[in-house]
């Protein structure tokens, strides 16, 4: 209690609020703008976080992060196109409601249902964080040792639609994190006598060109000349009051929850959280053929849905230093940023500021009750008559100078040109990028903790599975690289028995 | 907001065929792989056992990826993306990427920053020079602003201040 009021207390100063609210903002025009999404925007705010205080930093990534994902519903219900890939199922409905004149109130309702989403999402954070990390207290170098692997199982096997690439593109990650020194033993590794390769490949860097640098490139290759016209941009007002409550209240409990326990597994992003919602709601629902057909219930489950998985992917991220999205290892990037160490130990040595980011993600989602207001959606819209071709160098500049500002190295801008190039051509052909961050993330806690733990157990092996909690995470680990094949043969007897 | 696109697949335009980007993929990672498990047998003890474990399981499943491109599968339309949409439009984003990173040193940073901003959208066929040349301007003193006057971050110089 006395950490969580020390939390509360820090983020009630000028530089937290200010960043709060700005970020908030920020966070609904990047969402709302054709080619960016939140990902890439916090990836390029990161290396602009260096020397902030710790809250004012997490603030902004808190409020860009909750103010995308609903400015991502903006072009999801306007246009049909997803800002983000968490509206995809917004614009079911959300796309139709605009095509009947309903557009202020399908915006209005994704707000709503965004805001309330991430304000439930806050509280799970904030009571079942510290239940998690007492758990984690246990924990010695064989348990984080497995803690990493099956962090990095996990997301290599549920992101995207290929285990052999989830894997593959894991243990790249763990190798590009070998570069450099190794800190246990003082040996260089694959530096080839180059100097700036001896401190390895800077996260932020690395996070900046894999994310950063494909969207670019795509909006490149698509050379929008003329953005959205201002007769597409037309939105009435529209006043939901209490009455949405009453009409969507049983769905944004429903979503809340869904988005949560998606929000808890390693892998699982909003998309899947609000697709799910969305076929609960369907499912739920009296009437469930009027779903893709302009059903308001449907744009309140996505929205809601994906919203409520924010703040809940931070849970295993900051408790076990395995994140449940990209954007939860992005924010394990920004505490690293401050020196601060993700982990079973995060809570127990920073606990006022876990409980303060806490927090900071409730205020931005409550936040949008304001800042998504109509009249501020209206002006967030017009953002979508900026023509994508002007954009693209603005971009490309904003990645360099913040790249730069990190280290002063220009070498530094030729990794990310690099990285970027591979996240390119990686992304073409579905490999995911999500296991190679984690894996660069937490290579070094995995090879230090396998290593330290083999200088206890004076090199026996067995010690890395005869404890048991170690030995539970590993049968886990080995549940999920095995769950493909265990769905297929289910999905197969089922299907055999159907014929007989 | 690029690439989330809601497409419907019509599966009556599937075709058979290997597939030769997983197969290249493949290749390339199982070399890295190889590449790793070479260099390490430099670095002494466990700092060296690591990544030769590492390279080892990437070879493996680099290997593994080839095998599956190689088996005669119905390959949907959307794995048959190609790696380039616009290859015109992808060199010229790339070209310039490089003569900008290429030029920060050489003229510095707002100079070069400039220049990109006002060349790219042409070489990308934008033809308005008012909203290009208002929002290049306004960029970059939002830039100066943010990165010089608040954030007192040193960039590289500009060749007038040289």
């Amino acid at each position: 209690m006395e950490n969580f009021l020390t939390g509360v207390a820090g983020i009630f100063a000028m530089g937290p609020l200010v960043a709060m609210v700005g970020a908030t903002i920020l966070g609904v025009v990047i969402g709302a703008l054709p080619g960016l999404n939140p990902v890439m925007a916090i990836a390029l705010l990161l290396p602009l976080t260096y020397g902030m205080e710790p809250l004012v930093a997490l603030a902004m990534v808190a409020g860009i992060y909750n103010g995308s994902m609903y400015g991502g519903a903006i072009p999801a219900i306007l246009l049909r196109i997803p800002g983000t890939p968490g509206s995809i199922a917004t614009t079911f409905d959300g796309f139709p409601m605009a095509e009947k004149g309903q557009a202020s109130k399908a915006l209005k309702i994704a707000c709503w249902s965004s805001a309330i989403g991430g304000m439930v999402s806050a509280v799970a954070l904030i009571t079942m964080g510290p239940l998690l990390a007492q758990v984690t207290l246990a924990f010695g170098p064989a348990e984080y040792f497995w803690v990493a692997i099956f962090g990095m199982v996990s997301v290599g096997v549920m992101v995207g639609d290929d285990m052999t690439k989830g894997l593959l593109a894991a243990a790249f990650g763990l190798l590009i994190g070998t570069v450099g020194i190794d800190m246990l033993s003082g040996q260089a590794r694959f530096t080839y006598g180059e100097p700036w390769l001896l401190s390895g490949f800077n996260l932020i860097v690395v996070l900046v060109g894999l994310y950063a640098l494909p969207p670019v490139l795509e909006l490149a290759e698509r050379a929008d000349l003329k953005g959205m016209t201002r007769a597409q941009l037309r939105l009435d007002s529209v006043s939901l009051g209490w009455k949405a409550f009453r009409d969507h209240g049983r769905t944004w409990i429903r979503s809340s929850i869904i988005g949560i326990g998606v929000g808890l597994l390693p892998g699982a992003g909003g998309n899947i959280a609000s697709f799910l919602s969305y076929n609960a709601a369907r499912s739920a629902s009296k009437d469930p053929e009027s779903f893709g057909k302009g059903n308001p219930d449907g744009v309140a489950a996505a929205e809601c849905g994906n919203n409520a998985d924010n703040a809940a992917a931070m849970i295993p991220a900051l408790t076990l230093g395995i994140p449940g999205n990209v954007i939860a290892a992005l924010v394990l990037g920004a505490l690293l940023i401050q020196g601060i160490q993700p982990g079973p130990q995060l809570y127990h040595n920073n606990a006022g500021l876990v409980f303060g980011f806490a927090m900071e993600m409730f205020i931005t989602s409550a936040l949008l009750f304001f800042v998504g207001g109509m009249a501020a959606t209206r002006i967030f819209a017009q953002v979508q008559r900026l023509p994508g071709v002007i954009m693209v160098p603005m971009i490309l500049v904003l990645m360099s100078v913040g790249v730069y500002v990190i280290n002063g190295r220009i070498v530094d801008l030729w990794i990310m040109f690099g990285f970027g190039l591979l996240g390119y051509a990686l992304e073409k052909i579905k490999v995911p990028l999500a296991p190679i961050v984690l894996g660069l993330i937490l290579g070094p806690l995995a090879e230090q903790s396998v290593r330290r733990s083999m200088l206890l157990a004076r090199g026996d092996w067995t010690e890395l599975f005869t404890r048991p909690i170690s030995a539970g995470i590993a049968i886990a680990t080995i549940l999920i690289i095995l769950y493909p094949a265990i769905k297929s043969f289910l999905k197969r007897r089922r299907a055999t028995l159907s014929k007989t | 907001m690029s690439g989330y696109l809601v497409c419907e697949i019509s599966m009556d335009k599937a075709v058979e065929s290997p597939n030769i980007q997983d197969g290249v993929a493949g290749i390339c990672f199982a070399a890295v792989g190889a590449a790793s498990i070479y260099w390490s047998f430099d670095y002494t003890g466990a700092s060296g056992l690591y990544p030769r474990v590492l390279g080892a399981v990437i070879v493996l499943l680099g290997l593994l990826m080839v095998l599956r491109s190689m088996r005669r599968a119905v390959i949907k339309p959307v794995n048959d993306r190609p790696l380039v949409d616009s290859p015109r439009n992808f060199f010229i984003a790339i070209t310039f990427g490089f003569f900008f990173l290429l030029l920060v040193t050489l003229i510095g940073f707002y100079t070069s920053s400039l220049l990109v901003l006002l060349t790219l959208p042409i070489a990308l066929g934008f033809r308005r020079a008012v909203p290009l040349v208002l929002s290049a301007t306004l960029f970059i003193v939002f830039l100066y602003v943010l990165f010089s006057l608040v954030l007192e971050r040193p960039l590289p110089r500009e060749f007038f201040q040289i």
